[in-house]
């Protein structure tokens, strides 16, 4: 008998989960009872409220109406599915990070970048609760095989763009289920537009990854095909060879009902058919088909601090713009050009005292 | 509180709050707690004019609480809705319900290339949903990564395999299967190199991926119960038969009403079987012992030909064996057209003085596009290193009483089985036999029983009973003696093996009278049970007691000696008892020891095996190869019983044997001819690669 899989603990976790109950029979042998809904969801007849369950092939012989945990089983497709729907959101809050950073004005002036002559005067940092997201797509991809494929992508909700390192973060972090402090939340995007965001980011995954896969295919459905039609080709070579014989042999008038034309013709006609019948089997192999879906979302909220920071020149207008310090990276984060809208650390004053990256600084000189 | 609300918020503060206001009750979070004392009124004002409500906070519930709270909860035309406290002048907040427009988006998008990602459309219903405890998630995430299915590089069937040793090789030959071959290959490997291993984690992996539910298998009729077996200990597959009662009962139709079935050949390509069959869509075909379809006039090969499916393996050891064509028509089977016609292929590639050799100068060519359907692995070149085995005979003079005993069952049954009109079954009376060669206990029951038979004269049922009961009262054995004496010296660890558990059960007495207890191993123990005594095996217990059905799926190999205390009249059988022990993870050289009483046709069996073909020599499986090389469609133990029944004598029934043997012999050269053929027609050039 094998020791306690993972598939156990998930189906055994599971059970808990929907508040059901199991009491072990013997190793990899359980009775399990579940609430009537749950058994309705898995398509269990409503007498069966208490089920055992295995996960040794072995103990179906000792248990003839023991339910058999192994892949392929439709029970167990079911609870998959069940389990997945159970759970599909979740929000956690980020704790345990200095939001008293030492000298937080220093650190700014490094992180970010101003023109000479310019000073950084950073005000008073307020905490507030930042909202990022972290989807997990699921690709299939469907042709003559089938392969899943699960695609994370992180959204910041309050740039609007993706955030790379969520998943490095989240690996290390402090995590409470509930907001340990009341800090208000900074402005976000709304779900919807997340969700957008995630997807094109995760188009943009899946394109390079289903080209390739696209490739391969009309590699083979190429090579496949041509030598499916130089085969049948030849078939049809050497039939013809075979009715110019038969003629010559005369056998039309031998056989006027069954004459040579005529049966030829016919078997001609049938490797016809059976070429295009194979020849439209391959492709419908060789067809790529995608399907996405988002099966998980995870909304991570992490206290961060917002702070307003002037620009002052010696001379001209000074400006002011709004900068995040992140206490999980421990950097300041680019801010958005309000003219190009790409993120920039390095931050430049046009004349009339907008804050702008330099880019946008020198254009607007010109 | 007051104060530490009026240092963290500030007018025009957010905090989004849900959306659930149940009753007069709002739930927030503990962190409120916080910023709000216990009972603390709190005016909330809503964000059409006019709107006002009072609440107090209770800290019990996180909430606040108070009347009219859920007429400031506004509905939307439409999108998601949700409900923010936003601080005006501390601590003052007020409520703002905003909703999202409903936003739609396209459920399918196309890539630069043109290729269409489909996106479900119930995905906005994900971030609609409450979030969950963080446990629940994690479930979830784990079912997901339960329920996916990764690349073919990441086999997701092996640790659902049951008494499966693994090579390398089986690995490589079957990602190389999925991920080249597209499902469609010919499996050639040489004998005992888990040929049925590789097919089953083939078909299991394109199972559990979803892209195969329908499946067919079709062997020789002597090869069902074995792959029915296989199929159901090592991969966890049900599959039905065409004998099965169920089956039977549906006719025709059966082929369409189930979606696993294993066939023989002879039932397949017989009408209207074979209409049914061609007329189903399969998604995997697997054809055993696969040379069967060498020849393209053949009903099979036309049968296997017409099959719709989209995966096919051929398993066969000897893909030629009389032509180079045969391999053509084979291959044609799996790829039509990846060599040509057979016209093209015999002017190509075969040399015409030789129908069996390539063209020397297009041996290259060949090989090169069998890569890309045939898979071989060898012997020598994967490195599978069993330890010798060594097999020793004891023959032992029967007890007189036992040699009377056997004379005289041997006398009634051959009697019977000469007689058109006996009541008693060829089955019974040849397991009649069988018993009788492994002890007179054993024959005993049957003798009862058949002695209970209609129909038989009262005088032969009262011979019967007689003969039971000389049987049951033999208690003294010259083989047991044997046995004892085995066992005194040799020291080590020993299962012993027989076929019936009346001999079983009286050597477990016999053995614990003797001062040396058997841990008892049979089919008819408890999973828990056969867990205790193969524990007690690997412990204290020096003997292990087993039948035949008990020991599969058990790891042996700590132990290195066995003794067949009577013989199955089926070689691979015999084979099978010693591969238990003769696998990977044995360290030392197995000893065989067998048993057998002299005038037996135990006897003269194990003569044939050991003197003619040395059997105990061979490699895994090549004893099978041996026995397809008979040209039999019988059984070989039906083989060995119809010589017996119809010899008059024992000098008839040697004579016989004699015959048997030298068949054997023959077939085991034309067994090595072909190994030597397989060897230079195909070399090492098609073992996997990845």
């Amino acid at each position: 008998m094998t020791d306690d899989g993972p598939l156990e603990k998930l189906l055994l976790e599971y059970v808990d989960a929907v508040g059901g109950v199991w009491q072990d029979v013997e190793p990899q042998v359980y009775d399990v009872m579940l609430p009537a809904s749950v058994t309705a969801q898995l398509d269990l007849p409503a007498r069966d409220e208490m089920i055992r369950i295995a996960f040794d092939p072995e103990a179906v012989a000792d248990y003839p109406d023991v339910h058999l945990m192994a892949f392929g089983n439709p029970l167990l497709d079911r609870v998959f599915e069940h389990a997945q729907s159970l759970g599909r959101s979740s929000r956690i809050y980020l704790t345990g990070h200095n939001l008293s950073p030492h000298d937080l004005p220093s650190l700014l002036r490094r992180g970010l970048q101003a023109p000479p002559g310019i000073d950084l005067q950073p005000a008073t940092p307020r905490v507030y609760h930042f909202r990022q997201a972290l989807f997990w797509f699921q690709a299939t991809f469907i042709s003559d095989e089938k392969e899943h494929s699960t695609i994370p992508v992180g959204i910041d909700l309050y740039y609007g763009r993706v955030a790379r390192h969520l998943e490095e973060v989240l690996q290390h972090a402090v995590i409470s289920d509930t907001r340990p402090l009341p800090y208000p939340d900074a402005p976000c995007l709304a779900p919807a537009q997340a969700y957008r965001l995630a997807r094109e980011e995760a188009t943009r995954s899946l394109a390079v990854a289903a080209s390739a896969r696209l490739y391969e295919h009309q590699q083979v459905l190429q090579r496949e095909t041509q030598r499916i039609g130089h085969y049948f080709d030849d078939l049809r070579a050497e039939l013809a060879e075979r009715q110019a014989r038969a003629e010559a042999r005369g056998e039309d008038a031998a056989h006027p009902s069954a004459s040579p034309t005529a049966r030829f013709a016919s078997q001609r006609q049938a490797l016809d058919r059976e070429e295009q019948a194979r020849i439209a089997e391959l492709r419908r192999k060789m067809t790529l088909r995608v399907q996405v879906r988002l099966l998980n979302v995870l909304w991570v909220i992490q206290p961060k601090l917002r702070v307003r920071v002037r620009l002052v020149p010696r001379q001209g207008s000074a400006g002011e713009t709004e900068v995040v310090w992140d206490p999980a990276l421990q950097r300041v984060e680019a801010t958005v050009c309000p003219v190009c809208g790409r993120p920039t650390l390095a931050l430049a004053l046009t004349r009339s005292g907008q804050v702008v990256c330099p880019a946008c600084a020198d254009a607007h000189k010109k | 509180m007051a104060d530490l609300l009026a240092h963290i918020a500030q007018p025009g503060d957010r905090w989004e709050v849900g959306s659930r206001v149940t009753g007069d009750a709002w739930p927030l979070d503990a962190s409120w707690d916080m910023l709000l004392d216990a009972g603390e009124t709190v005016a909330l004002s809503g964000p059409a004019a006019g709107q006002s409500a009072s609440a107090h906070y209770d800290p019990e519930q996180h909430a606040l609480r108070g009347e009219g709270l859920s007429g400031l909860a506004l509905s939307t035309a439409g999108g998601t809705q949700y409900l923010v406290l936003e601080s005006a002048v501390p601590p003052r907040f007020r409520v703002v319900a905003e909703a999202e427009s409903p936003v739609a988006f396209p459920s399918e998008v196309m890539t630069d290339r043109g290729i269409p990602l489909a996106f479900s459309p119930d995905d906005l219903s994900v971030l609609r949903q409450p979030p969950a405890p963080r446990p629940t998630f994690d479930l979830s995430r784990r079912a997901a990564e339960f329920a996916a299915s990764p690349g073919f590089d990441n086999l997701i069937s092996l640790p659902l395999l049951h008494d499966v040793d693994l090579y390398p090789h089986q690995l490589k030959t079957v990602t190389t299967v999925l991920r080249r071959f597209r499902g469609r290959a010919l499996l050639c490997d040489e004998v005992g190199l888990g040929k049925t291993i590789e097919a089953g984690m083939i078909l299991l992996e394109l199972l559990m991926r979803k892209l195969a539910r329908r499946v067919l298998i079709l062997t020789p009729p002597s090869l069902i119960e074995q792959w029915r077996g296989e199929m159901s200990r090592k991969f966890g597959l049900d599959f039905i038969t065409h004998d099965d009662e169920a089956f039977k009962a549906l006719g025709a139709q059966a082929w369409a009403s189930f979606d696993r079935i294993l066939a023989s050949y002879h039932t397949a390509r017989r009408e209207p079987h074979r209409a049914a069959i061609a007329d189903q869509d399969w998604d995997t075909v697997i054809v055993d012992e696969a040379h069967h379809c060498r020849n393209r006039n053949t009903l099979l090969w036309k049968l296997v030909n017409a099959l719709r499916t989209r995966y096919m393996l051929l398993l066969t050891a000897t893909p030629v064996q009389n032509n180079l064509e045969e391999l053509y028509n084979l291959v044609t089977l799996l790829q039509p057209g990846l060599l040509s016609t057979a016209r093209h292929f015999q002017r190509q590639f075969v040399d015409r003085r030789d129908k069996l050799t390539p063209r020397p100068q297009m041996v290259d060519q060949l090989h090169t596009l069998l890569a890309e359907a045939m898979v071989r692995n060898r012997r020598s070149t994967v490195a599978v290193r069993l330890t010798r085995r060594f097999a020793q005979t004891l023959r032992v003079a029967p007890l007189p009483a036992e040699q009377a005993l056997y004379a005289d069952v041997t006398r009634f049954v051959k009697g019977h089985l000469r007689r058109e009109d006996s009541p008693l079954t060829r089955m019974a009376l040849i397991t009649l036999q069988k018993e009788l060669g492994s002890s007179g206990l054993a024959a005993g029951a049957t003798l009862d029983r058949l002695a209970q038979a209609a129909k038989l004269p009262v005088a032969e049922s009262q011979v019967l009973s007689g003969l039971a009961e000389r049987a049951r009262r033999q208690i003294e054995s010259a083989k047991v003696e044997r046995l004892l004496a085995l066992l005194r010296d040799f020291p080590d660890k020993i299962v012993v093996f027989t076929q019936f558990r009346m001999t079983q059960a009286h050597l477990f007495r016999v053995l614990s009278q003797a001062g040396d207890p058997a841990a008892l191993f049979h089919g008819g123990l408890s999973r828990l049970e056969k867990e205790q005594a193969i524990r007690a095996f690997q412990g204290q217990t020096r003997i292990l007691l087993s039948t035949e059905s008990g020991s599969e799926g058990r790891n042996l190999q700590f132990c290195h000696a066995i003794c067949n205390f009577d013989l199955p009249w089926n070689p691979m059988r015999i084979e099978q008892r010693i591969g238990r022990l003769s696998r990977i993870g044995q360290t030392r050289d197995v000893h065989v020891f067998n048993l057998v009483s002299a005038g037996t046709i135990e006897a003269d069996l194990l003569h044939l095996l050991e003197a003619k073909i040395n059997m105990f020599e061979l490699v895994i499986g090549e004893i099978e190869m041996i026995l397809g090389n008979l040209d039999e469609e019988r059984e070989f133990e039906d083989i060995i019983f119809d010589l017996w029944a119809q010899s008059e004598d024992e000098d008839q029934f040697g004579r016989r044997m004699e015959e048997l043997g030298r068949r054997m012999i023959d077939a085991k050269q034309a067994y090595l001819r072909q190994h030597e053929y397989d060897d230079r027609l195909f070399g090492d050039r098609f073992a996997p690669k990845e």
